[in-house]
């Protein structure tokens, strides 16, 4: 695990509403490694996806705020658009959740894959397109070659989810995003797009970057996982141990309330409230309103992570204490 | 006495594929099905994308008039009614969507949408249809003062209790739930699972459970029914199906389905194949090319429905006594590669 591809320290992502700065993502940091899968989890608004978005510099530049460092290869990367864009689809790339919107419509699949290889490798437009038909069969398209041809409204949807996996990898990048890359898939699909994710992920050797909002997604495939919550990292470390003990009051009560089809439930458990929105964030811990086990002092103090475990962290004063 | 039968429910959309006016596509949404619903029981009825439950819904409440079948409320066909008579019967039959963003009016306080069924059907106008609205936003666990706001104003879990709330203004006996929680957070989908529950308790309302989550019908309903194009596959008790599939369709989609435990985590299913389209659906059993067990029987004739243990119901020929020879005669296919129609 020393091998280490990215490194994020001290992300804050702010955005302008109301003629004030709110940061959706405060303070996350997290190191990913080379061939292995760490997700990032929690409900929607909990800043996940920006917390991608923000790393990729995709956020529009009016009206956001990103700040922290970022470290590809143990060297910061530059913030300048040009910078950026030299490395997006070429050392860092991203699929989507929605194939349909990401892919262009009036581009036959076959160019849209050999695209960056024109980009960023100077491959000419033959060579590309050969590569692109391996890239498409590698990621199990039958008959790549004619399906190369098509457009993206002849792929069903998990066989356009592989068509932007074959793009993200076609410069065989070192750490791959994925942002909810089988929400909009039928379960048979997910598993496909999962397992195929999973190998390409250890054939390359990449660092798998996984967003997602579902826990059982997360118990399928990753290794590590970061439990967000309002913008910030509230519980990580390796995913048997989470799953076996959560510490964060949040992160319990999320894999309580999820329905399983593997055995009969007793009760159904709720987590009482809402996430707050972003610009009525409560004071110290933001999960307090919800939690259960709350004192006097979460509400002033805004609780930091701290190692309960080696690599099991959580910021929770009740259950984790302070750092000392 | 069950509050609705359905008897070889079937509907057929007609329409054309492919450049100049295209050639006439007959689409088989739903292909004869049949199951019933007990008083006071939640069913599930589980499928992936365009396996026809949505429209089996729809159906039921003849949304969309069923081109064959039976469907009967409390034991009256509703085929048999003329529109005046189906409209009487309307109250007790409600539907809940997916998406409360769209099925509420963005125009229309929450109380004036609340009150206008219970107006029109003639329940009470007035301070007595506020006062219905007041108890009901109170059972839905929203403040009184909800209905004097917008849609908009809500949250999603908010907003789905609000659509709730309107399913029961006419105190219906059965609700149609189509991906009733499947748009919300875990921690919203548990809250709005565990209202619909205390809800159907109450009421002794039945639901006809519409999902593709199969955690949510084990939570939720008592039995329920697989369906794959069009047709039921398998039903049964929701605890032994789950447990113990019969179908291999079922053994599937059941493997496939996350579990939020690493410690049972498996080898990912890389079954290939996609799912064949309604409009196009492969012959005999449907689900022959992506079946692991699938024979040259499977490929001609489709499976009856046997009962191989009591209450339990599948169409499939390695579960059919009378094919058993059949099966042991015909040579397995060969492992098959992506399916096209």
């Amino acid at each position: 695990m020393t091998d280490t591809v990215l490194q994020v320290r001290n992300l804050t992502t702010s955005f302008y509403i109301g003629g004030e700065w709110h940061p959706a993502v405060r303070g996350v940091s997290f190191d990913l490694a080379r061939d292995e899968t760490l997700a990032i989890v929690g409900e929607s608004g909990c800043g996940k996806s920006v917390t991608v978005m923000s790393i990729m510099r995709l956020l529009p530049e009016a009206g956001s705020r990103i700040e922290g460092e970022i470290l590809l290869d143990g060297v910061p990367i530059g913030t300048d658009p040009e910078a950026m864009q030299k490395l997006r689809g070429d050392r860092m790339a991203m699929i989507f959740q929605e194939p349909m919107t990401a892919l262009n419509p009036v581009l036959r699949v076959g160019f849209q894959v050999a695209e960056p290889l024109m980009q960023h490798r100077g491959l000419s437009r033959e060579a590309a397109m050969e590569e692109a038909v391996r890239l498409l069969e590698l990621v199990g398209i039958p008959s790549a070659k004619s399906r190369a041809r098509e457009y993206p409204h002849q792929f069903s949807g998990g066989m356009r989810q592989r068509v932007m996996i074959a793009m993200a990898l076609a410069c065989e990048p070192e750490v791959l995003f994925a942002d909810e890359p089988t929400t909009a898939l039928d379960v048979t699909i997910q598993a496909q797009v999962l397992g195929l994710l999973e190998d390409l992920r250890h054939d390359k050797g990449m660092g798998l970057l996984l967003i997602t909002h579902s826990m059982g997604v997360v118990a399928a495939v990753a290794d590590r996982v970061a439990v967000m919550y309002a913008g910030a990292i509230v519980e990580t470390g390796p995913v048997d141990k989470i799953f076996a003990g959560p510490v964060h009051p949040y992160t319990e009560g999320l894999l309580r309330s999820i329905p399983r089809p593997d055995r009969d439930a007793q009760d159904i458990y709720s987590i009482p409230g809402a996430v707050p929105s972003i610009d009525k964030m409560p004071k110290g811990c933001r999960f307090a309103p919800r939690c259960p086990l709350k004192i006097n002092r979460c509400e002033t103090v805004d609780p930091v992570l701290v190692e309960i475990t080696p690599g099991h962290f959580a910021a929770c004063l009740v259950r984790a204490g302070e750092p000392s | 006495m069950n509050v609705l039968d359905v008897d070889g429910l079937k509907k057929f959309f007609h329409t054309r594929v492919g450049a100049f006016g295209g050639k006439p596509v007959t689409v088989r949404a739903v292909d004869g099905v049949s199951f019933h619903i007990e008083t006071g029981e939640a069913f599930g009825l589980v499928g992936e994308s365009g396996c026809g439950k949505s429209t089996v819904g729809r159906a039921v409440l003849h949304l969309i008039p069923p081109d064959a079948g039976r469907v009967a409320l409390h034991g009256q066909d509703l085929m048999q009614l003329d529109p005046a008579e189906l409209r009487a019967l309307r109250p007790s039959m409600q539907m809940i969507f997916q998406d409360p963003y769209s099925s509420l009016n963005p125009k229309q306080k929450v109380g004036a949408a609340l009150a206008e069924p219970i107006r029109v059907h003639g329940r009470g106008s007035g301070p007595e249809a506020e006062r219905i609205v007041a108890d009901l936003l109170q059972e839905v666990g929203l403040p009184a003062e909800a209905a004097n706001r917008y849609p908009h104003e809500f949250s999603g879990g908010q907003r789905q209790r609000i659509a709730i709330a309107r399913a029961l203004t006419l105190d219906p006996d059965l609700i149609i739930a189509d991906e009733a929680v499947s748009a919300l957070d875990v921690s919203i989908q548990a809250q709005i699972l565990k209202l619909l529950s205390e809800i159907m308790q109450r009421r002794g309302l039945s639901f006809l459970f519409i999902s593709h989550d199969l955690g949510v019908v084990r939570v939720f309903c008592k039995r329920l029914a697989v369906m794959y194009l069009g047709r039921i596959v398998e039903s049964g008790p929701v605890g032994p199906v789950f447990d113990t599939p019969l179908h291999p369709y079922t053994q599937i989609l059941r493997a496939a389905s996350p579990i939020p435990d690493p410690s049972a985590r498996t080898e990912l299913v890389r079954l290939s194949g996609e799912i064949p389209s309604a409009s196009n659906p492969p012959p005999g059993c449907h689900f022959h090319p992506r079946c692991p067990f699938a024979t040259d029987l499977c490929r001609t004739v489709t499976p009856k429905t046997t009962e191989p243990v009591t209450g339990r119901h599948v169409a499939c020929h390695l579960h059919d006594p009378a094919q058993a020879d059949a099966m042991r005669a015909t040579k397995p296919l060969a492992a098959k590669e992506l399916y096209f129609p």
